[in-house]
């Protein structure tokens, strides 16, 4: 059951909320951009910050370079041509440096030296998002909020926490023009052993000690990475994880589909009732689902064709004025 | 988590996850029963009367026009569908590159409208083609008096509107439950009319011209009832230009329905993939364009180009030469005449019935989706977005064209005079593919991001994106066809009634769109910025 609450105190709030960028250079300099261009005040960036894959640009002997864009060899003819391919690579999310073949081979052969690479290159593009983000904050009093997500690795929370306007609001409670917020980065076990995947028992935990710490849940906003379970936001294919990677499940032809949100965030939902859900993890599940009286969000992700997908809410003293799911 | 990439040439981290829901073979299917829906909708039932139209016609020529004019939207669709395969999809590529109003103009005004119309064709068909003509066959094949009685009643007015209204209802079940279970249903209504035409087919192949003839005599009293069909049409079918043309003007825009899952995309795996969403649109077309071909050639080696001119002109001018049969040979049937098996007669009815409310079934999943994915956008009231939180389908969308579409059936079988305004629908979808073409062709220049981002972005001739000449190709067919529709009066476009109901659709739905943009701005949404692409800082 839903606990009473105080009376608002809450101001009109213009917030947009997008989540899952794994990467996306221009994905987030867009993020970045859209309060001047959507005319909102708070920026709340869900998790998942990090990319998923890294190319190598082979340098040959001859002083040419050979990359794989798009599942195809490519050489690009000039330095500028190289150039052009590696923004393209950190628009789609991918990392790219630029080696020679030992060096790749020596990579291939350790699968450590793979990591210590991905978690340098990771470092290195959000160090450089948190910096841009501070400079947008400071120059336009917009209020920078930002998580990471199951899929980011632990050494994310530092780079966010050396931020000098950005908040890392995760596991923290902060305040949004009267309306508190609560955010969790971590998410239900998925199949891909993600380095921020717990059980549900922990999941219910965090959140409950953040929610307990609520003046007013029903006026709070809950940015919870995953979804709550069944709720039309988490549907994604069925895989077997006894295979590495997982494979996915096909029965008759087709691939099996299942909820994969979280038990945990819908019973802390159903029990407080905030005013709004802000959800990602499942990229092809975007849409609003209505929990009771919450309203939960996820715009889901297009971070590797560039596209960034988010929500703008609107809030006032004590409910969502509007909503508007955008994409570009 | 994240979408699946597997390269030789990349390092990936260990978790990666998510991808589309349906397999590109469903996709293939669904496109391939929408690119035949000239064999199906059109070949299926009118193949006769249209050669009875235009006997001058060489079909081989025209189904070669007609396809091969076709290749260039496909590869277009396809470019544009890795670029964006997200749910409602020309409505979300040409509202993204062009302008929503034009985007929701294009399928409002090209698809849905049209859909709720054609939802009665699909009742017809199956009960004049499918349960009338066939029941009554096989009654008085087997001296069965209830069947015939039957076959009667199906080709009667309350037969045809009980029928037509079942043929709406019943696909509202096969779609509600999820395209899970749909892809089942599919699947099999595949495999009956695969092996239903495949046996129709094997029965033209073992059957002689002087066979089918004598047969064909035999179902009368007149033992020259044969040549008597063809001496009465006393049609010429000496090539003619323009009987040819006007054949590929009806041809093309069925071809052209291989993009009929377009709208789904969101739902089908590997729809990023340009490889093989480009086999997914082409491969209709070829499979189309053989098969089609196949049945011309066996159709005319059995039965006899003339003779099946001069059927379809009695068809077309209801002679009473032909009326002391129990039903009215449309070609469908004409293959059973040398071989009047009553189980194979029946598979037929039954694969009409099927397919008809396999195109139903298509008209609910693919408005639906443009249904949703406008009201998503909040052009549209957003209960036409909500989602079954149990079978994942936009339910309230399938109502709405269900409910439209039986509705029709109402109206058009209690006032016939109605589907004057439908004379000139081609005329509309032919609209929309000249819209789609115009969006390959400013893809690249309108979003240069996302095309570089895109499948198509690899592919340029001459420094000009790929996309941008199919594009003109595209638009350049498409504009050829609608000048035959406006300026040959036997494609039936000439209609002024149905130009209007074009035009209030077309531009109807682009106002409702300021309208709606208006109405949402007083909510504090500004429906502009759904569609715009962010500049990055």
């Amino acid at each position: 059951m839903a606990p009473f609450g105080r009376k608002g105190t809450s101001k009109a709030s213009r917030l947009f909320f997008a989540t899952d960028l794994h990467g996306s250079d221009v994905c987030f300099r867009k993020f970045l951009n859209a309060p001047r261009y959507y005319q909102t005040n708070t920026l709340i960036l869900g998790g998942d910050l990090t990319g998923k894959f890294v190319t190598p640009i082979i340098k040959h002997d001859d002083g040419s370079y050979e990359l794989e864009f798009l599942g195809k060899k490519t050489v690009p003819s000039n330095e500028e041509e190289l150039a052009s391919y590696e923004k393209k690579l950190a628009n789609m999310g991918a990392y790219s440096f630029r080696t020679t073949q030992n060096e790749v081979e020596e990579l291939r052969a350790d699968p450590k030296k793979v990591k210590e690479r991905f978690n340098g290159l990771m470092a290195e593009r959000l160090s450089a998002w948190v910096k841009m983000a501070d400079e947008v904050a400071k120059a336009s009093g917009v209020r920078i909020y930002m998580t990471g997500g199951n899929d980011d690795e632990y050494f994310v929370e530092n780079i966010l926490k050396n931020a000098s306007s950005v908040v890392n609001a995760n596991e923290q409670l902060v305040d949004i023009d009267g309306h508190e917020m609560i955010s969790c980065a971590y998410s239900n076990i998925t199949p891909f052993k993600c380095p921020r995947d717990i059980s549900e028992e922990e999941l219910m935990a965090k959140i409950e000690e953040m929610a307990t710490k609520l003046s007013n849940p029903l006026n709070a906003l809950f940015n919870l990475h995953v979804p709550p379970i069944d709720s039309g936001l988490d549907l994604c294919p069925k895989v077997d994880t006894s295979t590495d990677p997982p494979k996915l499940l096909i029965q008759n032809g087709n691939i099996l589909q299942y909820s994969a949100g979280s038990t945990a965030v819908r019973s802390t939902i159903e029990k407080y009732q905030p005013l709004v859900g802000l959800h990602g993890h499942i990229h092809e599940s975007s849409g609003m689902k209505e929990i009771g009286r919450t309203r939960c969000f996820n715009p889901g992700s297009e971070y590797g064709e560039g596209v960034l997908r988010g929500f703008i809410v609107s809030l006032n003293d004590k409910k969502v004025a509007s909503y508007q799911f955008v994409s570009g | 988590m994240a979408s699946e990439r597997k390269t030789s040439g990349v390092f990936l981290r260990t978790s990666s996850g998510l991808v589309k829901a349906w397999s590109p073979f469903d996709g293939f299917v669904y496109n391939w029963f929408g690119g035949a829906f000239l064999f199906g909708g059109f070949g299926l039932t009118l193949y006769t009367q249209m050669l009875g139209s235009f006997p001058g016609t060489n079909p081989y020529l025209g189904i070669a026009l007609a396809g091969i004019g076709s290749i260039p939207m496909m590869l277009t669709i396809a470019m544009l569908a890795t670029a964006m395969p997200r749910t409602g999809g020309d409505y979300v590529w040409t509202s993204r590159v062009l302008h929503p109003a034009i985007g929701a103009a294009s399928v409002v005004g090209g698809t849905v409208i049209w859909s709720m119309c054609f939802g009665a064709w699909n009742g017809y068909d199956m009960a004049v083609y499918g349960f009338g003509s066939a029941l009554s066959w096989i009654g008085s094949i087997t001296g069965s008096s209830g069947l015939t009685a039957a076959g009667t009643w199906a080709l009667g007015f309350m037969g045809t509107v009980i029928i037509s209204i079942i043929a709406m209802i019943i696909p509202i079940f096969m779609v509600i439950f999820g395209m899970r279970r749909y892809a089942w249903i599919q699947r099999a209504i595949f495999a009956i009319t695969m092996i239903t035409i495949g046996l129709m087919l094997a029965v033209l192949a073992i059957t002689s011209n002087q066979q089918w003839a004598t047969s064909f005599n035999s179902m009368f009293t007149s033992p020259d009832m044969y040549d008597q069909v063809v001496k009465t049409a006393s049609v010429s079918t000496t090539y003619s230009w323009s009987d040819t043309i006007t054949w590929t003007s009806v041809l093309a825009p069925g071809f052209a329905f291989s993009w009929y899952m377009a709208p789904m995309l969101g739902e089908i795996k590997k729809a990023d993939n340009l490889k093989v969403m480009s086999l997914t649109f082409l491969s209709p077309i070829l499979f189309g364009m053989i098969l089609f071909g196949l049945t011309t050639y066996l159709l005319f080696n059995v039965v006899g180009q003339s003779f099946l001119a001069s059927l379809g002109a009695l068809i077309n001018n209801g002679s009473p030469l032909l009326s002391s049969l129990p039903l009215t040979l449309y070609w469908i049937y004409l293959p059973m005449v040398a071989m009047p098996n009553t189980a194979l007669i029946f598979m037929v009815c039954v694969m009409i019935t099927a397919m008809m409310l396999f195109y139903q079934a298509g008209n609910y999943i693919g408005c639906s989706r443009y249904l949703f994915s406008q009201a998503f956008d909040r052009i549209l009231p957003g209960k036409l977005a909500y989602v079954h939180p149990r079978f994942h389908v936009p339910l309230v969308g399938i109502l709405v064209m269900a409910v439209g579409s039986i509705l029709w059936v109402i109206w058009s079988n209690f006032q016939p005079s109605v589907w004057i305004f439908t004379a000139a629908s081609l005329l509309a979808s032919l609209g929309q593919n000249l819209i789609i073409s115009l969006t390959g062709l400013l893809f690249a220049y309108r979003t240069p991001g996302l095309f570089e981002s895109s499948p198509a972005g690899r592919y340029k001739l001459g420094g000009v994106p790929a996309i941008a000449i199919t594009g003109i190709l595209g638009l350049v067919w498409n504009a050829i066809l609608a000048y035959y529709y406006l300026s040959i009066p036997a494609l039936g476009a000439q209609v002024p009634p149905s130009y209007y109901v074009i035009i209030v659709s077309f531009v109807g739905m682009f106002l409702i769109y300021f309208i709606s943009r208006a109405y949402r701005k007083r909510q504090g949404i500004d429906l502009g910025l759904a569609f715009r692409e962010i500049p990055p800082l």
